[in-house]
């Protein structure tokens, strides 16, 4: 896993060729040098070579190259026509919210359904010069609202009457601690009637940097009448266009790219969970690999195996690994020993464990608590791991510290698993929590105290509420 | 089927209660002053604490909280599902249990008090007050949520809408709505209050009531006048005479925690506790409120078993009973309770066997 967060984190483009040409020495030499020594190189080979710029081929040229659902590409086409049509009439700015998962063609749609619609984008970026800011100068607040207002953006090239719509991907980080200054932007804007504007949000775990949550609450997006579309991630079929595409482009180098077998294809399209620039990146890189020389595959067997040998296993070159709820439940519930002379250790990386868990804590810890008593053999070991579960329940009664929770399941798994020391094999059926919902009597005309009521089915002599027996 | 003894004769004002005088003239005075704060009225069950909810909204309104009508309301939560809500409201305040809904609890708690917030109310010769009063019954009920979301709205709507809240402890009640409330006890009747009440009830129905038996189910109630009252119908129902003092009914829900306290001390296995969470679900589900069960559990517990384990099981019950008054899931704890009352029972006989 390590080696290949490694991987991950390099402009991985002059490293492939890197590896593919000089495998051992130059390591550190600059990109330009690199491109000449790569071009000498072929030279002695072909004299015909198409240098391809993959990154820039691969973006989306028009609409029909997008891998994102026809309904949301006609959606924000809708959206775009409306908006712009308001704005001419001098109506009210216009407010778009994009949401959805990284990766899933956001930007790439917006970008593209501008573009064939011959619409401007404008699009904020934050400012870098943090420090200026401190001594003098105008704060990063007041030029997000110059940047709606347009006056110091406006380009000398443009007609006056060419479209435009503004897009705002970075958010200044002031908002997310004064949140109220952001609505303040949003309310001038909104009546001054500028251009259209789309706001994009990724989908984030995180509590304290969803900026949908933060920045878009309800009674806002009401109030804006901010219109909201949300993305999913791309579907298998969409990506598997989307690599064809890829593919064609990297054909045009034949040199440089090889064509990665269906399998390869077939694994970076499950590995990439829906995430269609990280599934292009990994098909990239797997182009290279298969070109390049032995030592790299040998390198990165491990992975490669896996993806070849069962196409539903999600291999390491991917995201971050999110573990299904019962997927969770049945690492927890039944947990992998270690057995090392007298002494054991639980055969699991808990840390990891636990930040794979796609569940809300709470969720899980209601799963666990309903399931748990099955996986168990021993009453001492069940008495141990009730208590953890009755312990851990207040600490994920504290819902405002996500802290704390999180501390609640790591003493919850933990506990569960170390205490399960007599564990139960045979198969048995994860169980939904029950919902605890308190029957009440229809068309009661009085409110009936619950320990009250055996008196009144006796007096009343009729079976009216539920009889214990 | 005509009037319980308990609703027939329960009082309607401050005049006609029979016990806690002092206090109900307190409140008297309370309630002639035009300014009324938000009210907490907390107890043990069946101590009155309703009627004299009713007795106060009565002294506010006039007669005319009296007329009753049933509504059901249904509020839409966030993740749109509807939730039904069966409310008692007069045209002068609205009584509702938020805790039958569960977890939606806080849903309804901000809707129903703001859709009634929302109205203003104009004062006539017949309501001299500018405000409406919601009756919270069950507050300590409430989820966490609930509560915070009630202490911003009891500040926000506090000039026209008073809360009255009634529960029947206060520690799960959060600092915050305690602070913003007049708290009020209403302990429970002694058994002389008791007999006296139980007397008098018969002496309208023109029924004769020994003194000894009389004395008997007020002790068998537990404080619990209204169970007093209902204890001493049934068993006029049943047998009429008042002399067998053995044959009082008691309620069936009672019989059966006895019956799984007696289970939590035969059987000690996994499959018995999947059997006992079964059991706890369905008391939990019939409204049965989770302390009463604990405490009914220890009390078959402790009755019945070996004298030495006594300790280790009341420190146990000590600990899982705070935890659950603090949480909101009470079928963990009684759960982890009673395993671990078996793991001390099972300890227990095994030590019996080697001695």
């Amino acid at each position: 896993m390590k080696s290949v967060n490694r991987w991950k984190s390099f402009d991985f483009g002059p490293k492939a060729i890197l590896d593919e040409n000089i495998p051992h020495k130059k390591l550190k030499t600059n990109r330009k040098s690199l491109v000449n020594f790569r071009k000498n190189n072929h030279q002695t080979i072909s004299n015909n070579i198409t240098e391809i710029n993959f990154l820039n081929d691969i973006i989306p040229q028009t609409v029909g190259d997008l891998c994102v659902h026809p309904k949301k590409i006609k959606e924000i086409e809708e959206w775009l026509k409306f908006a712009l049509h308001l704005t001419n009439h001098k109506k009210n700015t216009q407010f778009l919210l994009l949401t959805g998962p990284t990766g899933c063609g956001k930007t790439a749609t917006t970008l593209t359904v501008c573009k064939s619609m011959n619409v401007k984008v404008v699009e904020w970026i934050n400012p870098v010069d943090i420090d200026f800011e401190f001594v003098h100068g105008s704060t990063q607040t007041s030029r997000f609202l110059d940047f709606f207002s347009q006056s110091k953006y406006s380009s000398l090239f443009d007609s006056s009457d060419s479209k435009k719509i503004l897009l705002v991907k970075e958010f200044p980080n002031i908002f997310l601690k004064r949140i109220g200054e952001f609505f303040d932007i949003l309310e001038e804007c909104y009546y001054k009637a500028t251009y259209p504007v789309i706001f994009i949000c990724s989908d984030t775990s995180s509590k304290d940097l969803n900026f949908q949550r933060i920045l878009f609450p309800e009674e806002v997006q009401m109030k804006y009448s901010i219109a909201n579309i949300n993305f999913n991630a791309c579907a298998p079929t969409l990506l598997k266009k989307a690599i064809e595409r890829a593919q064609d482009v990297l054909k045009r180098d034949p040199n440089t790219f090889k064509v990665p077998s269906p399998a390869i294809r077939e694994a970076v399209i499950t590995s990439s969970g829906g995430d269609i620039r990280l599934a292009i990146h990994q098909f990239y890189m797997a182009s290279l690999r298969e070109s390049a020389d032995l030592h790299i595959i040998t390198d990165n067997k491990k992975s490669h195996k896996k993806c070849l040998g069962n196409k539903f296993t999600i291999k390491n070159m991917g995201k971050d690994e999110k573990l299904g709820l019962f997927h969770g439940l049945g690492r927890v519930l039944n947990p992998k020993r270690q057995v090392d002379g007298s002494s054991w250790r639980i055969n699991c990386d808990i840390e990891k464990l636990i930040d794979e868990f796609n569940a809300q804590p709470n969720n899980f810890s209601s799963f666990l608590f309903e399931n748990y008593l099955k996986y168990f053999g021993n009453l001492l070991d069940a008495g141990h791991a009730a208590d953890v579960l009755s312990f851990t329940s207040l600490l994920l009664g504290n819902w405002e510290n996500s802290d704390c929770m999180k501390i609640g399941l790591w003493i919850e798994v933990l506990g569960l698993m170390i205490f399960n020391q007599h564990r139960e094999s045979r198969w048995t059926q994860i169980s939904a929590p029950k919902k605890i919902e308190k029957k009440c009597a229809i068309g009661d005309v009085k409110y009936v105290h619950a320990t009250d009521r055996f008196y009144y089915n006796l007096l009343a002599e009729n079976k009216k509420y539920h009889a214990f027996n | 089927m005509s009037l319980l003894w308990v609703d027939k004769y329960r009082p309607k004002d401050f005049a006609s209660l029979d016990y806690h005088i002092q206090q109900a003239q307190e409140l008297k005075n309370l309630v002639e002053r035009s300014d009324f704060p938000h009210m907490l009225i907390y107890g043990p069950s069946g101590a009155g604490k309703k009627t004299r909810i009713m007795c106060i909204l009565k002294e506010l309104f006039g007669p005319g909280v009296e007329r009753l009508k049933m509504e059901n309301v249904t509020v839409t939560t966030p993740s749109n599902k509807k939730v039904e809500i069966m409310t008692v409201n007069s045209n002068y305040h609205i009584e509702i249990n938020p805790s039958d809904v569960g977890i939606y609890d806080r849903v309804i708690v901000m809707d129903l008090i703001k859709n009634i917030a929302q109205g203003q109310h104009i004062t006539t010769t017949n309501n001299p007050r500018d405000f409406k009063v919601v009756v919270l019954t069950e507050a300590d009920n409430l989820t966490n949520d609930a509560q915070h979301a009630l202490r911003r709205t009891m500040e926000k709507y506090s000039s026209n809408c008073r809360l009255i809240l009634c529960a029947t402890s206060l520690s799960p009640v959060i600092p915050a709505i305690q602070s913003r409330c007049l708290l009020v006890r209403v302990p429970a009747p002694c058994i002389k209050e008791i007999v006296n009440v139980l007397q008098n009830t018969c002496k309208k129905e023109d029924v004769n009531l020994p003194l000894p038996f009389a004395e008997s189910v007020a002790k068998a109630c537990n404080g619990n006048l209204r169970r007093a009252i209902l204890m001493c119908e049934a068993c006029k129902v049943e047998n009429n005479t008042f002399q067998d003092v053995s044959n009082i009914p008691h309620p069936d829900w009672e019989i059966f925690i006895r019956k799984v306290a007696k289970s939590i001390m035969d059987q000690h296995s996994i499959s018995n506790i999947m059997k006992i969470r079964n059991q706890l679900y369905e008391l939990l589900t019939n409204g049965i409120p989770a302390e009463i069960i604990f405490r009914n559990i220890v009390e078959g517990l402790v009755i019945r078993c070996d004298p030495e384990v006594v300790p280790y099981l009341v420190r146990e019950a000590a600990i899982y009973e705070h935890r659950m008054t603090q949480g909101n899931k009470h079928i963990i704890h009684l759960e982890a309770f009673a395993i671990k009352a078996m793991c001390l029972f099972q300890k227990a006989s095994i030590e019996r066997h080697i001695h």
